[in-house]
């Protein structure tokens, strides 16, 4: 779980050009949207495309995204149980 | 007044405006659904020409876009006695995508792929044109933009007549894009509907050629307005704010009175159309039948703005208003009239409404009825503030400011330096970057105690976002997989960082990008200058911002305001 964690935070830091930011500076349970990383929702449909290209997930639903991208530990979880690669 | 003199719509359901209009009156659309699209996967329907079509509407050695442009100027001209080759005559190009399809990863797999403003000077030569083209990326309003412009050059006797061409072409580009924004309806899209599922992408050129006259009989362009409600880079601002006021910008009691129907952008999204409503009512107009095409043609980006008011036109000389093709139920909150069924009126004027990624909107007034001239300001400005950056500096106002870094990095400095605001900078390409920094920079604390509804912002650029579309092309072009990336498709619109600007600045009037075939400082003063005479603003940024690489670019701002 944890080098899981640690490749999707690099995952996420280098789709989302959030240059000078390090995987242990993104808190595990901190939201990602609004405070937090402040991300937004062309950001959210970035999420979908890595969930895709490195974890074999479909995600049609963007709507769907609201709860599996809730923080880097849901993400994880989510990854954890649907992953097909 | 501007008269309408000459019209084209070359699409998949027609070569001429008659015949277009005609499918359009049958009922029917260009629209059909496809099972992927080259390299593109996924269930989509789109306003595509057949491939026989496309075989025998491309001209040798011109591009698809190109072609299409070239054979709808051609057609509209053939009925129009206007002098392409006059020294008063120019060509405005509308369009967001141009010829992307020909972009390649690298420069050196271009091929025949032209920068948008070169495109149009490729063009204008082959039409015979002896002025230099001017060419609006304006997102879904460059058509708009492209019919602004041109108003202003003949209200200023610069021109005797504009030739106005609004055109984009369905690509492998802009499908993909679309396809990572999930906004594309797989089926016939469904305007104000409340099954509504998003929209389709259509391809078009249409054309209007515009000459100032002061005859009576035919179409005129009475007025028109730009402005910019950004608050998401794409998202619409939900209270319809913008295009609400780019019509109270130009509707008097008077002319309220003469409009037959609201013809409306009608995307088919969630988003635009409910927020369309808002405004729709918010402007007064609820009470008129509102009317959109896009389930005729799809979206067609920079042609919609033409294309859209022509079909109009057509149906008014005819005295009637065509229903909303593919409308059942109501699915939005404001309080508006969706023409449901084919209806008569006598009345010979209407609004077109439409708006665009970047926050851009924009609102025309079209008539039959006699017109006054175009109002005209008589502001006098001066220059407040100036600022460049090249790769090695950043001057301001004539002095240099000493920094650390050079290349790309001197802008990422100037961004922490000065504005560091948690804004999308970061992820954003170095056209983008180079303009929200500089342009944060020349407006910080300098539009205090301007109206933020009269502060406007007008880009020029010859290679625009080519960074970011070559970037785009290589998330699904390469061997490791199809995943088109959201973030760096919507940074492909060079038109989008005037919107993070606006946000920034609270620039709330016009935001404008233009793309000219290389830096011309006396078209970017002339443009400016009818442009502040149209439309009187009290605090205006512009300039030339161009990158081409990422140790290659330019930017040349000045701040303007009102003495």
């Amino acid at each position: 779980m944890e080098e899981l964690i640690l490749n999707l935070k690099e995952q996420i830091i280098d789709a989302l050009n959030l240059e000078e930011m390090t995987p242990d500076q993104i808190d595990n349970d901190a939201p990602l949207f609004g405070e937090g990383l402040g991300l937004d929702s062309i950001d959210a449909l970035e999420l979908i495309v890595i969930l895709d290209k490195f974890y074999g997930i479909k995600l049609a639903n963007p709507a769907e995204g609201k709860a599996v991208f809730k923080s880097i530990n849901s993400i994880a979880d989510y990854i954890k149980k649907n992953r097909t690669k | 007044m501007i008269r309408i003199v000459s019209t084209n719509i070359t699409s998949p359901l027609g070569l001429t405006t008659e015949e277009n209009y005609s499918a359009v009156r049958r009922g029917e659309t260009s629209l059909k659904k496809i099972d992927g699209y080259r390299n593109v996967p996924g269930k989509f329907c789109v306003g595509m020409f057949s491939d026989v079509r496309r075989k025998e509407l491309r001209l040798d050695g011109f591009s698809w876009f190109e072609s299409l442009v070239i054979r709808s100027i051609r057609e509209a001209a053939s009925h129009a006695s206007v002098d392409l080759s006059s020294p008063k005559t120019i060509l405005i190009l509308g369009t967001s995508t141009a010829g992307i399809e020909e972009l390649g990863v690298t420069p050196d797999k271009d091929g025949a792929y032209l920068a948008p403003g070169v495109a149009a000077a490729k063009i204008a030569e082959n039409l015979g044109f002896v002025t230099k083209p001017l060419l609006a990326s304006n997102a879904c309003i460059s058509g708009a933009t492209a019919q602004m412009l041109a108003c202003r050059l003949l209200s200023a006797g610069l021109y005797d007549n504009a030739v106005v061409c609004g055109a984009d072409v369905l690509s492998e580009f802009v499908l993909a894009g679309f396809s990572s924004f999930m906004a594309m309806s797989p089926v016939e899209c469904r305007p104000f509907d409340i099954e509504r599922l998003g929209l389709n992408i259509g391809e078009c050129a249409a054309t209007m050629i515009l000459s100032k006259t002061d005859e009576a009989g035919g179409w005129n362009i009475v007025d028109g307005s730009l402005d910019n409600d950004a608050y998401h880079v794409s998202a619409p601002i939900p209270s319809g704010d913008g295009v609400c006021r780019t019509v109270t910008n130009i509707l008097t009691p008077e002319l309220k009175e003469t409009l037959a129907c609201v013809t409306a952008h009608g995307t088919a999204t969630m988003f635009n159309d409910q927020m369309e409503s808002k405004a729709i009512e918010n402007a007064g107009l609820g009470d008129l039948p509102t009317t959109a095409y896009k389930a005729h043609f799809g979206h067609t980006f920079g042609a919609s703005g033409v294309v859209e008011p022509i079909i109009t036109m057509c149906s008014l000389d005819e005295g009637k208003i065509l229903p909303v093709h593919g409308f059942e139920e109501l699915g939005v909150s404001g309080k508006i009239k969706i023409c449901d069924a084919l209806m008569d009126t006598d009345k010979k004027a209407f609004v077109k409404t439409q708006s665009g990624f970047g926050g851009c909107n924009g609102g025309v007034i079209y008539s039959k009825l006699p017109q006054g001239p175009m109002k005209s300001g008589e502001g006098r400005y001066e220059v407040a503030k100036t600022l460049s950056v090249s790769p090695t500096s950043l001057v301001v106002d004539g002095a240099e400011v000493p920094m650390e870094s050079s290349g790309a990095a001197l802008v990422t400095e100037i961004y922490k330096k000065y504005l560091s605001d948690g804004s999308r900078f970061f992820k954003m390409d170095l056209f983008s970057r180079l303009a929200y920094a500089g342009a944060g920079l020349l407006a910080k604390d300098s539009l205090d105690g301007t109206d933020p509804g009269q502060r406007a912002l007008i880009i020029f650029t010859q290679n625009g976002s080519v960074l970011a579309d070559r970037k785009h092309l290589s998330t699904f072009a390469g061997t490791e997989g199809y995943y088109p990336s959201p973030a760096v498709f919507i940074n492909t619109l060079p038109n989008v960082v005037l919107g993070e600007i606006a946000v920034k600045n609270e620039i709330k009037g016009e935001t404008t990008l233009v793309m000219l075939p290389g830096r011309d400082d006396e078209t970017i003063e002339t443009i400016v200058d009818v442009t502040v005479r149209a439309t009187g603003p009290s605090a205006v940024i512009y300039g030339w911002i161009d990158c081409d690489a990422e140790d290659s670019f330019r930017a040349d701002l000045k701040l303007i305001k009102t003495i």
